[in-house]
């Protein structure tokens, strides 16, 4: 009985050996999947060099305001607001309440809170957007004619939010200043991103995008060759090896790959821009592996599903579209946002490095992963079982 | 199975087809077992086999059995052949014999048999069994050969003694683990062995096998102790293939799509083992649908067997068949030749060392050891071809399937490439199938499967008996003209009593079941009477496969199956 067990493992074994082996013989195969990925994160590290916004620190205090930004109506969100003004220096209405009642215009709703702690939680449940914090001498400066500022608390794992966050309170601040002619000075939002790692914000954010994507597409496009790239599996398929253990072989060959690929770029992205991020170096491999598992089971099911590598290429193309658009960076996409596997790598990545939570924490994004890898290897198998070996 | 290679031993008459494929004989008196082993030893990568006449030393019964050799030894005082039992001759007058026995001379009293006649075959083929004998006093180098194939499954038998009370025991069982170990006077090997109870009642019992000459200290229980006096080896015992008659059977084989079009229907042949096939047809005519169903790859009914073993039992059948398909992408191109042998190899679950060892063995054999350690992309067709036999034939298979190896190869390499499987099959005595597109390379092989379009198996037999089917068993009137002439072929065909004509540029034969003369005279008379030049006249010319396929495509004969 422990036979039917021990001979698939060794051919398995012997089936990643022999994966690992031609990727090591395959030099352009090995510049792809580790150098191009590198390569990324050095043009990243270009890009903040070059890029004003790299300049705009996390976790801090001192964030600076006024780069652009739209201003659009922002109707749909829901802003919190502290008031800690207790100047009374203009002989009129409240300046702070009056600024207060501008932004609650422009707003779907404006929690008030008494202290920042409690704002904060909300904006981690994500119950808030953001939250602005009127400080004290608010009223003051400007009755002196001083400028004053006030701070935005942003999420930093909600890059879409941000922008309509900060074109809120800037609206906000025109209609308030227009409004009162007399007031000369500025009004400055400043731009405080919470539940980031300290460094650079385009490092942080864009980095975390790139080893998550990495290690997802990446992964997925090298595994959606494996199958219908491989003529000579044909043959081993006339050995005693039967699918399934060609589909387990080949996962559990790529996810190794996968895992070297985000030790490079995980260790890659923390030395070059020198980040101090929010969990240990092992939660963040053991996340990226997971990543790569459903990479790597993704572009199986794609190879298994494929008659040629042409077609091969076609669907990681439309996977790889529909991954991008559909990963939250751009558009809000609702309830497929739990169920998408790079989403899931992106909020076990956010959750673990930038907001500080354990794995057990986040037990709920790891088990959708395996659920998915489980899934992709069984219905890569069924599939894969419907094609003769000899064509 | 070469037939005409067989030197008769006994003055029973056999038939033919059951002669093994032996080409030497030897014959010895019990007295001359020296000489006996002399000759062994010159055939030693050789597979030999034996009929021993003698006495059962433990009872002076007489004996006689068959058996193939497993080892000899031929010291100052020791003259021994170890042989491993296939048939006893006289079962029912002696009860039953071990396994395995140690044959010596007339008189011997320690051996199991005392000869006092000995005959010995040499296969013409490489000794391809892994079973491995070992004396009770050699268990340290049996423990140190098992070390080496850990985790494998491993037969044991070993014939000895109990240690608690001396009485005579045969265990047999699976290997638990082999070990050497400083016993009080000299290093020792021990093996444990894990058997299972006979009548499948109660559980498994691990014995600890020891050496019979060195002190036995405590910590063994003596009542699970055996001391070993013969041990007989069989690593991978579960690929033992059932006893069959034909190693490749088809029968009423049927292979049918989806919507109902049959590919092929009630296809039915057999081959015997050491037999090489050539299947030759039209293209679509079902040879290579009727391989695929031969080895379980698609979905057929009827009988398909390898070995004995039913094709739709995929994960069994896969051990016992090699395939090498025509398109030479089917070996990973950044591999060199042993890396792919090794690759493919470890699927049928053989350790590495074993692989290297016999992939080193086969590259020499096939003449691209040189090229070892070169990726396989870098070598030439023909060396490629080689690899690629090589890689299907390191798990030693009963059969290898072969698609087109011939195809875009130019005459001189097709020519050597079938030298090279002839050496294949004589060396390894492994069956070959060959799909082939040319009639001609069917000469080559013991038997022809011939398929047509929408006919499925038309014809099956040897190339002689194919050939005899046709007019004047395969004899003809050859012509050859002095220049090719469109014409000749129709004249001849109306000359009376000729079956059909076959033309081949000048060549022309002219098949017919009159006399040969006769038809030769009228032919000349009409090519003249014609103003046809004819360079020569055969009155006698032999039909090859090529006429035979011809004439068969063209409906010009009907097919014959051998049964």
């Amino acid at each position: 009985m422990a036979e039917a067990f021990t001979r698939p493992r060794r051919r398995i074994a012997n089936m990643i050996a022999k994966e690992l082996r031609l990727i090591v013989k395959d030099r352009l195969a090995l510049f792809l999947i580790f150098m191009l990925p590198a390569a990324s994160i050095g043009v990243l590290y270009w890009v903040v060099g070059m890029s004003d916004l790299g300049d705009i620190q996390l976790g801090g205090g001192s964030g600076q305001g006024g780069n652009g930004g739209d201003s659009g109506t922002g109707s749909d969100v829901v802003l919190g607001l502290i008031d800690l003004d207790t100047t009374k220096t203009y002989s009129g209405e409240d300046l702070s309440e009056n600024f207060t009642a501008f932004l609650t215009k422009l707003v779907k709703e404006l929690i008030i809170y008494n202290n920042t702690s409690d704002a904060f939680q909300d904006l981690y449940d994500k119950k808030i957007s953001g939250y602005v914090v009127i400080p004290d001498g608010f009223e003051a400066n400007l009755t002196i004619n001083e400028p004053t500022y006030v701070e935005v608390h942003m999420d930093a794992t909600a890059l879409i939010e941000q922008s309509t966050v900060m074109g809120t309170v800037q609206g906000a601040a025109i209609m308030f200043r227009a409004s009162r002619m007399w007031i000369r000075s500025e009004v400055f939002p400043s731009m405080i991103i919470e539940f980031a790692p300290k460094g650079g914000y385009i490092a942080t954010a864009f980095g975390g995008f790139i080893v998550v994507f990495s290690s997802y597409l990446g992964i997925a496009m090298t595994a959606a060759q494996s199958i219908v790239g491989d003529v000579p599996l044909r043959r081993m398929l006339l050995t005693p090896t039967n699918r399934l253990e060609v589909i387990v072989a080949k996962v559990a060959a790529y996810v190794i790959i996968g895992f070297f690929q985000s030790l490079l770029l995980v260790s890659l992205w923390v030395v070059v821009f020198s980040l101090n991020l929010n969990t240990s170096f092992g939660v963040l491999l053991i996340i990226m592996s997971l990543t790569s598992l459903t990479g790597s089971t993704t572009g199986i099911l794609i190879s298994a599903v494929a008659s040629s590598r042409l077609q091969a290429n076609q669907m990681f193309l439309f996977v790889m579209f529909g991954t991008i658009i559909l990963a939250g960076f751009f558009v809000d996409v609702g309830v497929l946002d739990e169920y998408m596997p790079m989403n899931q790598g992106l909020k076990l990545l956010i959750d673990t490095a930038f907001k500080g939570l354990s794995l057990i924490e986040v037990i709920g994004p790891i088990l959708k992963l395996l659920a998915f890898s489980v899934g992709a290897i069984l219905i890569a198998t069924f599939v894969f079982s419907k094609k003769p070996t000899l064509g | 199975m070469r037939t005409a290679l067989v030197e008769t031993s006994g003055s029973e008459p056999v038939l033919p087809q059951e002669v093994p494929s032996f080409v030497e004989e030897a014959y010895f008196s019990g007295a001359r077992i020296g000489d006996a082993i002399d000759w062994c030893i010159r055939r030693q990568d050789r597979e030999i086999h034996c009929e021993v006449q003698g006495v059962l030393t433990s009872s002076k019964a007489e004996v006689r059995f068959k058996a193939r050799v497993l080892r000899f030894k031929k010291g100052v005082i020791t003259r021994r052949i170890v042989v491993l039992l296939e048939e006893d001759m006289r079962r029912k007058k002696t009860g039953d014999l071990d396994l395995v026995l140690t044959v010596g001379s007339e008189g011997a009293a320690q051996e199991d048999v005392a000869a006092s006649q000995l005959t010995l075959q040499n296969y013409l083929k490489r000794n391809m069994f892994d079973d491995l004998y070992y004396d009770g006093r050699e268990l340290q180098q049996a423990a140190k050969d098992l070390s080496k194939m850990k985790s494998k499954e491993i037969l044991c038998t070993i014939w000895g003694h109990r240690a608690s009370d001396k009485l005579p025991m045969t265990i047999k069982g699976n290997l638990v683990s082999s070990t050497t170990r400083a016993a009080p006077i000299l290093p020792e090997g021990f093996l444990e062995v894990r058997v299972e109870p006979e009548d499948t009642v109660g559980s498994p019992k691990i014995y600890l096998v020891a050496q019979p000459q060195l002190f036995i200290g405590p910590f063994s229980n003596p009542v699970l102790t055996v001391i070993a006096e013969k041990v007989y080896i069989r690593p991978f015992a579960w690929k033992e293939a059932p006893v069959y008659r034909d190693v490749l059977v088809a029968r009423n084989l049927t292979v049918t799509t989806k919507a109902g079009k049959k590919l092929i229907e009630n296809v039915s042949f057999a081959i015997r083992e050491g037999e090489m096939l050539a299947i030759i047809g039209e293209s679509g005519a079902g040879k290579s649908t009727c391989i695929k169903a031969l080895i379980g790859d698609i979905p057929s009914t009827g009988v398909a067997r390898i070995a004995g073993i039913d094709s739709r039992n995929a994960q069994k059948v896969r051990y016992f068949f090699g395939y090498c398909p025509q398109d030479l992408s089917y070996m990973y191109d950044t591999f060199t030749p042993l890396e792919n042998i090794v690759a493919f190899g470890k699927q049928y679950d053989i350790p590495e060392w074993q692989l290297i060892e016999e992939g080193k063995t086969l590259l020499r054999d096939f003449g691209i050891m040189e090229k070892g350690g070169s990726p396989t992309g870098k070598l030439s067709g023909g060396q490629q071809r080689r690899a690629s036999v090589a890689i299907a034939l390191v798990h030693r298979p009963k059969v290898l399937l072969m698609d087109e190896p011939t195809s875009g190869l130019d005459p001189d390499n097709r020519n050597e490439l079938w030298h090279f499987l002839d050496m294949v099959n004589k060396e390894y005595g492994t069956s070959i199938v060959v799909v082939t597109h040319y009639p001609a390379e069917a000469e080559f092989c013991d038997k022809v499967a011939v398929f047509l379009r929408g006919k499925s198996l038309v014809a099956f037999g040897s190339p002689a008996k194919l050939k005899e089917s046709l007019p004047s068993r395969g004899f003809a009137v050859g012509v050859v003209l002095e220049e090719v002439d469109p014409r000749a072929r129709k004249m001849l065909e109306g000359v009376q009593g000729v079956s059909f004509v076959l033309q081949r540029g000048e060549l022309l034969k002219v098949f017919t079941e009159e006399p040969l003369e006769t038809i030769a005279e009228k032919c000349m008379t009409t090519l003249k009477e014609n103003s046809i030049g004819v360079k020569i006249v055969k009155t006698k010319a032999l039909a090859d496969m090529v006429d035979y396929y011809i004439a068969i495509t063209r409906g010009l004969v009907t097919g014959t199956i051998e049964k």
